[in-house]
């Protein structure tokens, strides 16, 4: 009797205990967004803070001088294509004026590190040290030297969630490089992508690059997003699938390795008048 | 009252623990993975205090470890804490009906606990739908192996630095 009752008391304490951690754990989930976020921050500040300033130092010291040779080379073969870009500009600049375009989108480009990946095997978002003191807002689209990777969900003062393009709640307006198809991009399988709304009788083959529509308003067009690996019309339906309908199935690769990010930028994207 | 034994060597320990998570999820988790599967050391830790300190202790320590993650993905804060929480509890719970002797059963309760985690994380957090169960074949399924059989190791070092910290402890007694 005196175990039994020891059992029950002990149970009762950690009864209490789990009761306790359990109301502030849900006290947490709805607190507003902002303050979550804040919170967020404040723990990160004393926290990851101190590790992530030493890792990055040391990340910079590390590619430092194989960097400095790759930019050197990088920065003749810019140059060189810089004079030919300038001659093109010019040109459209005339050809603008005489459609009656007046404005144009240009970028600027705020570069960041990843500091956090989502530690619950969901790889759905990314962490970066740069937030609102750094000019970083939300729904900025974010990219790397590959391509799209994501937008920006959440922004801190100095630190912003990233949601990458395999969140299955992300989408955003793609286009078929070569037939300039567009389509609806969404997170498929795993680390795949798929691209959505595509009519059967549309040009569509594997290998063919996808890039971004800028139909949204919050991509801006031409960001490589991936290429076509699989195809799926009519003919190649299976019985069951025929009630998928009128639309292409087609499977997009990413251009961008989700699994190794670490250098992104954050588009700031910047509407330029242009003089008639 | 657990609060009144908590303090002093108890909570100094509790600190190093969270210290020594907070070290390798900045420095160290890119390190550690294996082909995209990653070793979870948070899942290591709490199996390892529940087990050795009972569900109370896992209940406290599955809240702050949660909460520790938590600020990594901030959109979902208090998530992880209460899942950690839940998870630390029924572990602690399993450690006075259960008996676990050898390291493989205590890498079997890491493999489920992760397996729980990851399930009920992403139950709360986006339902039951096709995406839940892409993420626990292709990732918790792989990272539940790989960190069951690390943590196997984990714990038979843990066991041993204990067993020689005792012989020493009776040795000066």
């Amino acid at each position: 009797m005196n175990k039994l009752f020891f059992l029950i008391h002990i149970r009762r304490e950690t009864f209490l205990h789990l009761v306790l951690f359990v109301f502030l754990s849900f006290l947490l989930l709805i607190f507003p967004q902002k303050m979550q976020t804040d919170i967020s921050a404040f723990i990160r500040r004393f926290t990851y803070g101190p590790f992530n300033a030493f890792s990055n130092y040391i990340r910079e010291l590390e590619g430092v001088r194989e960097e400095n040779k790759n930019l050197h080379r990088k920065l003749m073969e810019l140059s060189l294509r810089n004079f030919w870009l300038n001659e093109e500009r010019l040109e459209n600049f005339r050809l603008r004026e005489l459609l009656d375009f007046r404005s144009q989108l240009e970028h600027k480009v705020i570069p960041a590190h990843v500091v956090a990946k989502e530690p619950n095997r969901r790889f759905f978002t990314v962490l970066i040290n740069k937030g609102s003191q750094e000019g970083v807002k939300k729904n900025m689209p974010v990219v790397n030297m590959h391509g799209l990777v994501g937008k920006v969900v959440d922004v801190s003062s100095h630190s912003s969630v990233v949601q990458l393009m395999i969140d299955p709640s992300f989408r955003a307006s793609a286009i078929n490089q070569r037939s300039r198809v567009c389509g609806i991009i969404r997170s498929g399988s795993g680390f795949a992508l798929q691209l959505d709304n595509v009519p059967l009788q549309e040009d569509v083959r594997i290998g063919d690059k996808v890039i971004s529509a800028g139909l949204g308003g919050i991509f801006p067009p031409g960001i490589e997003i991936g290429v076509v690996t699989m195809v799926e019309s009519e003919e190649t339906f299976s019985k069951e699938d025929r009630s998928f309908g009128i639309f292409k199935r087609i499977q997009v690769k990413p251009s961008v390795d989700f699994s190794s990010l670490e250098e992104l930028f954050v588009l700031e994207v910047v509407k330029v008048e242009e003089g008639k | 009252m657990f609060w009144g034994s908590a303090i002093s060597s108890k909570i100094l320990s509790g600190a190093v623990i969270l210290f020594v998570l907070i070290f390798f999820q900045s420095l160290l988790s890119d390190l550690v993975t294996l082909m995209g599967v990653k070793f979870d050391l948070a899942i290591v830790i709490l199996v390892y205090i529940a087990l050795t300190r009972g569900s109370t202790y896992g209940v406290v320590f599955g809240f702050l470890i949660g909460l520790l993650l938590d600020v990594l993905s901030p959109q979902t804060l208090g998530l992880g804490a209460l899942v950690k929480c839940l998870i630390g509890f029924s572990v602690g719970s399993f450690k006075d009906n259960l008996y676990l002797e050898s390291f493989y059963s205590k890498a079997g309760v890491i493999f489920f606990a992760l397996i729980l985690n990851d399930f009920l994380y992403n139950i709360f957090a986006s339902g039951v739908n096709a995406s839940t169960l892409g993420i626990l074949i292709n990732h918790s399924l792989p990272s539940a192996f790989y960190t069951s059989i690390v943590g196997m190791f984990i714990f038979f070092a843990l066991s041993k630095l204990q067993g020689e910290r005792l012989e020493v402890e009776k040795d000066s007694g």
